[in-house]
């Protein structure tokens, strides 16, 4: 097993494809939770709305998910998945749009080389109104794989119920 | 957890075979080789359109594939047990492209490629487990194989009756 490493920033590069295979990605991800409901949004298809995907579960809790994606290839990073914490840059109103939403809102983070991905809520993180985007961490315990999905889905339903 | 039903796995099955498709290779491409394309529920013999793929994303020949999934593999087998009723598996062998079989084990995120080219006379009930996508040595293979396809057939659309004028 590998060693846990120091923190990775990783942010968008040129190539094309992260952005396409961050999708497909994310998607299976949330096929291989298979009680989950997915629905897919098609770019543009509602003004104003800028989720990726809607997920729910049959008894009516849903969140929302924002994907991006990275390629480790062209950051030249090795063992991504073992990095204590991947850091990636986002928007400031990226966090206040999601701040105002009332559902959960859920950022999936993949590298696009190894199919590594990691999650984090959105909508409960500070927001520093001086900066114009903000470093996020995305911990290793948050990787994604059906186990932690459903704990995250467990945990969203209990925050929401409190 | 609850039993899969025959649509999920459809769908899982399909999206394993999209990502496994769609892995970037290492040296010297270093990149993805492929990207599938979803035609739906509602195209007959085909689930997914795979764009062959030059640098840039650009796409240099195509092939069709149809997806199946299972949830009963185990590595004591030598085949993976896919069923594929023979009238269906026939009109893809029968299409006038590169046609292939992917297999997909949604247990263990497993995908094999066979090569649908000659028609059958009974169903498919396995597939070989020799040709993992999981390789990328596999997956060379099948990009030059097809690339070879539309480097040879390409002449063939210049004789056209609709030519711009």
């Amino acid at each position: 097993m590998s060693e846990n490493r120091l923190p990775a920033e990783v942010e968008t590069g040129e190539s094309h494809y992260p952005e396409w295979r961050g999708l497909l990605l994310a998607e299976l991800a949330l096929a291989r939770v298979p009680e989950l409901l997915v629905h897919k949004e098609p770019p543009h298809a509602t003004p104003g709305f800028r989720y990726d995907f809607l997920v729910a579960t049959p008894d009516g809790f849903c969140f929302f998910v924002e994907v991006e994606a990275f390629s480790s290839t062209e950051l030249r990073l090795k063992e991504v998945e073992s990095s204590d914490e991947l850091r990636w840059k986002i928007d400031a109103p990226s966090i206040r749009l999601a701040k105002r939403s009332r559902s959960p809102v859920v950022l999936f983070l993949f590298d696009a080389d190894t199919d590594h991905g990691r999650y984090l809520r959105l909508d409960t993180l500070p927001t520093s109104a001086a900066k114009a985007r903000n470093t996020v961490k995305l911990p290793a315990t948050n990787t994604i794989n059906p186990t932690n999905l459903r704990r995250l889905v467990s945990e969203l339903r209990d925050k929401i119920a409190s | 957890m609850s039993r899969l039903t025959n649509d999920q796995i459809g769908r899982q099955a399909e999206l394993e075979a999209a990502v496994a498709l769609s892995r970037p290779v290492g040296a010297p491409h270093k990149r993805p080789l492929f990207r599938a394309t979803f035609l739906g529920d509602k195209y007959p013999t085909v689930d997914l359109i795979v764009d062959v793929l030059g640098a840039n994303d650009a796409a240099r020949g195509f092939f069709f594939v149809q997806v199946k999934g299972t949830t009963i593999d185990s590595p004591a087998l030598p085949r993976l047990p896919v069923e594929v009723a023979s009238e269906r598996f026939n009109r893809l062998a029968r299409l006038s492209a590169p046609t292939y079989l992917i297999g997909v084990d949604v247990v263990a995120y497993r995908t094999f490629v066979v090569a649908a080219v000659r028609p059958r006379r009974a169903k498919v009930s396995g597939i070989s487990k020799a040709f993992p996508l999981g390789d990328d040595r596999v997956k060379l293979k099948l990009y030059r194989e097809v690339l070879a396809y539309w480097a040879a057939n390409r002449p063939l659309l210049l004789a056209t009756e609709f030519a711009d004028v």
